[in-house]
């Protein structure tokens, strides 16, 4: 490879990576116009983001992806928006998708589909326009929107004159922005703007034409005469405004109850339109939005595996402070009266201090707020809604909690599976809201914070709730289970089974989630992330699920402790106490081992079960470590403790360790090797098994 | 020098100008525009701090005002001037470029603007607008209307 090649090849990478955080804008955008289609703000960001990728892509050589933005930016302006309000966002999202698709075609050097429904979409807005950019520079349309309309109904009433102006700006001129505000203000200082365009703050360096609908009490030949501005204005023309249908009751009490305040301001003061703090602007834009673009500014984009790198050498670090942390207890005993031991141990104090320091950073930069995840939401949720033809709200919090954004990435996938299962399964319709008492609109909460050292993260909807009867039922029909068996299951249990393989209970196979591939995937998922699954279900009230996953994947506090001679570690936070019992105490309930805790029973686990030998050594004292973990307390026998260690997890190998109850594995400052238990996977399998099997 | 039809005031008197640049040569050069147009020059400043001080003690019918002088920009100025003299009638005069400028100076409140290298034919019909609203007697009839 050249390195012109590898220059280029880095510089797509770098496409790419730009170009889905401009899909990911372009659908924040759509979405908003969809919600306020006379959002200018809104539209000249997308168009901004739309004139970035028409450049990058072109540079890179994706000429039809270049085109096809092209189109779009043409689409993209106040006038089409003013127009076609109901269809510009529409636009926007379809083009978010096709662009998408395009992407994916050129990452895999394939060849990008044509797009033709959207060009189509782009040549269907841009018809009117396109014709009007041709005629004769003063056959202006005024076109007025109707609010517009309104307000010139309501002048025309009260008594005023009001007239269409078209203002002929110079071709030539080198500052178009001046020349227009020039004209604007000789507009204004001829009588009151009730309309203009193109509007003022979104002039286009091409602006030919001026049209403005104004109120005033001079004539039309002293409104003429203040419009001539010299050396900007060419030409001029000025007409009675036609007396406009009225438009319909309706329509005025909305327009005045909403949006007239807005759009006045915006009708007398431009300035008010274009700064920051107009009213619109204040109601869309969410403030965390607004801080990742201002985040976004001061961003360095770093190969991943770099900070991996790091990572890896900090952890080798932290096995080198385990090994001299033992190497000077050593010098300890053999030298127990040599001054150097005070110095060694304020030079490995100061040491480990700085390298947890390192770590904790290390660590920060591998993390990235669930908002980057979350984002893709509104537009899912929007999608399902749509095609479902339900009224769904998304309420989305703790989008700043922070997670490592290799476990954000392999989130992203089983979550979208089950905030669209929400949607889709979970919201009723409308009328079968209303029917059960409940508000029309049904609400989804995405939620996420710390627990410990897990990051916790919840989607709940308000619908329906999970049909426990027929989970069970589903689950005999597929002889999953066996009438008796379901008869013993608890309430939360029988819940649980909606992840087993192929298990769903909806009636109708739904092109958006269904299809029998379902929350067993979710659940594998998580389970690979080292993380878990569970959910808490009303009937009538709704659904929560509630997906756990490790803050890090890097180190863990664990603690250490001994069975058979074999090192093993669970992480510290969700260990709850340790206590001693004897074989006596050790009780059996059903086919479960069971000891007493102060007032609590709670199930004993063993991890070399399957040794016969254990059980028949009675009366021996041995250790108890209480693990707690979702909500469930367990205790896991033990020969003996060894202490606490911050652990560097190394990734294993598939075929080195088949089980799940393992979630990695770690090597001590002597060389030692520590299977670290995976918690909660051990207390999902306490439930379903009566005695823990062994692991190693 | 080409000759114009002189604008005047209403009161016949000759229009009076405050020409403010840091240029010698630009402020000469301009002088003899106005002059050609039957104006005076009533005062002349180097920045923006001195044409404040020009401005309240001379009055003038009109400000030919540079936007990029030291100590005081002409933006700055404009706005100081206006603030204080609602009907100064300030007419920016820039170098080719300065889009974002001018656009800052004509929402302080400046009247118009006019691109160096100045041409006379524009910045007369420019005065004679600009002049318009208070009504000066015109010695002829523009550009556009002959």
């Amino acid at each position: 490879m050249t390195f012109s090649d590898e220059h280029a090849s880095e510089l797509r990478q770098l496409f790419f990576e730009s170009a889905e955080e401009i899909l990911q804008r372009m659908n924040e955008a759509g979405l908003a116009l969809e919600q306020a289609s006379g959002d200018l703000d809104q539209l000249r960001e997308v168009r901004r983001a739309v004139h970035t990728l028409k450049g990058d892509s072109a540079a890179c050589g994706y000429r039809q992806l270049s085109e096809l933005a092209h189109g779009l930016e043409d689409v993209l302006t106040p006038e089409v928006a003013q127009q076609h309000a109901g269809r510009i966002a529409e636009v926007i999202l379809t083009a978010a998708d096709t662009f998408h698709e395009m992407l994916a075609a050129y990452q895999g050097n394939l060849q990008p589909p044509s797009g033709g429904p959207l060009r189509q979409q782009i040549d269907r807005l841009l018809d009117q326009p396109a014709a009007r950019k041709e005629k004769a520079p003063l056959e202006a349309k005024f076109e007025w929107s109707e609010y517009e309309r309104l307000m010139i109904a309501e002048s025309i009433r009260r008594g005023e004159n009001v007239y269409n102006v078209a203002l002929l700006l110079n071709a030539e001129t080198m500052v178009p922005a001046a020349a227009f505000e020039l004209a604007r203000k000789a507009l204004q200082s001829a009588g009151k703007i009730l309309a203009l365009r193109p509007e003022a703050g979104a002039v286009s360096p091409d602006v030919g034409l001026l049209e403005a609908a104004l109120a005033t009490k001079k004539t039309a030949d002293s409104i003429r005469k203040q419009c001539r501005v010299p050396t900007v204005v060419e030409q001029v023309s000025v007409e009675r405004t036609p007396v406009l249908p009225s438009p319909s009751r309706d329509l005025l009490e909305i327009l005045v109850e909403s949006e007239a305040a807005a759009v006045a301001a915006g009708v007398k003061s431009p300035n008010a339109a274009s700064s920051p703090d107009g009213p619109e602007e204040g109601r869309e834009a969410g403030p965390s939005a607004g801080l990742a673009h201002a985040a976004s500014e001061n961003t360095l984009r770093v190969d991943a595996g770099r900070i991996d790198t790091v990572m890896n050498l900090v952890g080798e670090m932290i096995i080198g402070k385990s090994m001299l942390q033992r190497a000077i207890n050593e010098f300890d005993r053999r030298h127990p009266k040599d001054p150097a031991r005070a110095r060694l141990a304020d030079a490995l104090g100061f040491q480990s201090r700085v390298l947890g320091e390192l770590q904790k950073s290390v660590m920060k930069i591998r993390m990235v707020p669930v908002e980057h995840l979350f984002r893709r939401f509104p537009r899912i949720v929007r999608d399902v809604a749509r095609l479902r033809n339900k009224d769904i709200a998304l309420e989305i919090t703790g989008q700043t909690t922070d997670l490592d954004k290799g476990i954000l990435d392999a989130l992203a996938d089983p979550l979208a599976h089950v905030v669209r299962n929400a949607a889709d399964h979970g919201i009723e319709t409308a009328a079968e809201r209303e029917a059960a008492g409940k508000p029309a609109r049904g609400t989804i909460r995405l939620n996420a914070y710390h627990d410990g050292d897990q990051v916790v993260i919840e989607v709940s909807d308000d619908g329906r709730g999970l049909d426990r009867e027929k989970i069970v039922r589903r689950a005999i029909e597929r002889g999953l289970l066996t009438p008796e068996t379901a008869a013993q299951l608890d309430e939360s249990e029988a819940l649980q089974l909606i992840f087993t393989l192929g298990l769903s209970t909806a009636d109708r196979i739904t092109e958006i989630s269904g299809r029998g591939v379902g929350l067993d995937v979710v659940k594998a998922a998580l389970a690979d992330l080292k993380g878990n699954v569970d959910l808490r279900s009303q009937p009538g009230r709704g659904t929560t699920f509630r997906l756990l996953v490790p803050l890090t994947l890097a180190s863990i506090q664990a603690l250490l402790f001994r069975v058979h001679l074999r090192l093993y570690a669970v992480p510290l936070a969700s260990v709850a106490e340790i206590t001693r019992i004897t074989e006596d105490d050790v009780h059996r309930v059903d086919d479960h081992e069971v000891f007493r805790l102060r007032e609590q029973v709670l199930t004993l686990a063993r991890l070399d079960r399957l040794e016969p030998r254990m059980v028949a050594k009675q009366a021996r004292r041995l250790f108890v470590i209480v693990i707690s973990s979702g909500g469930r307390r367990f205790g896991l026998a033990v020969d003996s403790l060894v202490g606490e260690e911050e652990l560097v997890i190394k990734a294993l190998e598939d075929d080195l360790v088949t089980s799940p109850l393992v979630s990695g594995a770690s090597i001590l400052g002597d060389g030692t090797v520590v299977l670290i238990l995976n918690v909660p996977a051990v207390v999902s399998h306490l439930a379903k098994m009566p005695v823990l099997e062994a692991i190693a | 020098m080409r000759q114009f039809e002189p604008l005047t005031r209403k009161d016949r008197q000759p229009v009076r100008y405050l020409i403010v640049d840091d240029s010698v040569f630009a402020r000469k050069s301009l002088a003899k525009t106005v002059e050609s147009f039957g104006g005076t020059l009533a005062g002349e400043a180097a920045d923006g701090c001195a044409a404040i001080a020009e401005y309240t003690r001379v009055k003038p019918d009109i400000v030919l005002m540079d936007i990029t002088m030291p100590q005081m920009e002409g933006i700055e100025a404009v706005e100081r001037i206006v603030g204080e003299h609602a009907d100064a009638r300030i007419v920016m005069v820039s170098s080719v470029g300065y889009q974002d400028n001018i656009l800052a100076a004509l929402q302080k409140g400046a009247r118009h603007f006019v691109q160096k290298p100045v041409k006379p034919e524009a910045l007369y019909e420019i005065i004679r607008y600009v002049l318009s609203d208070e009504g000066v007697t015109v010695g002829a009839l523009g550009e556009n209307e002959r």
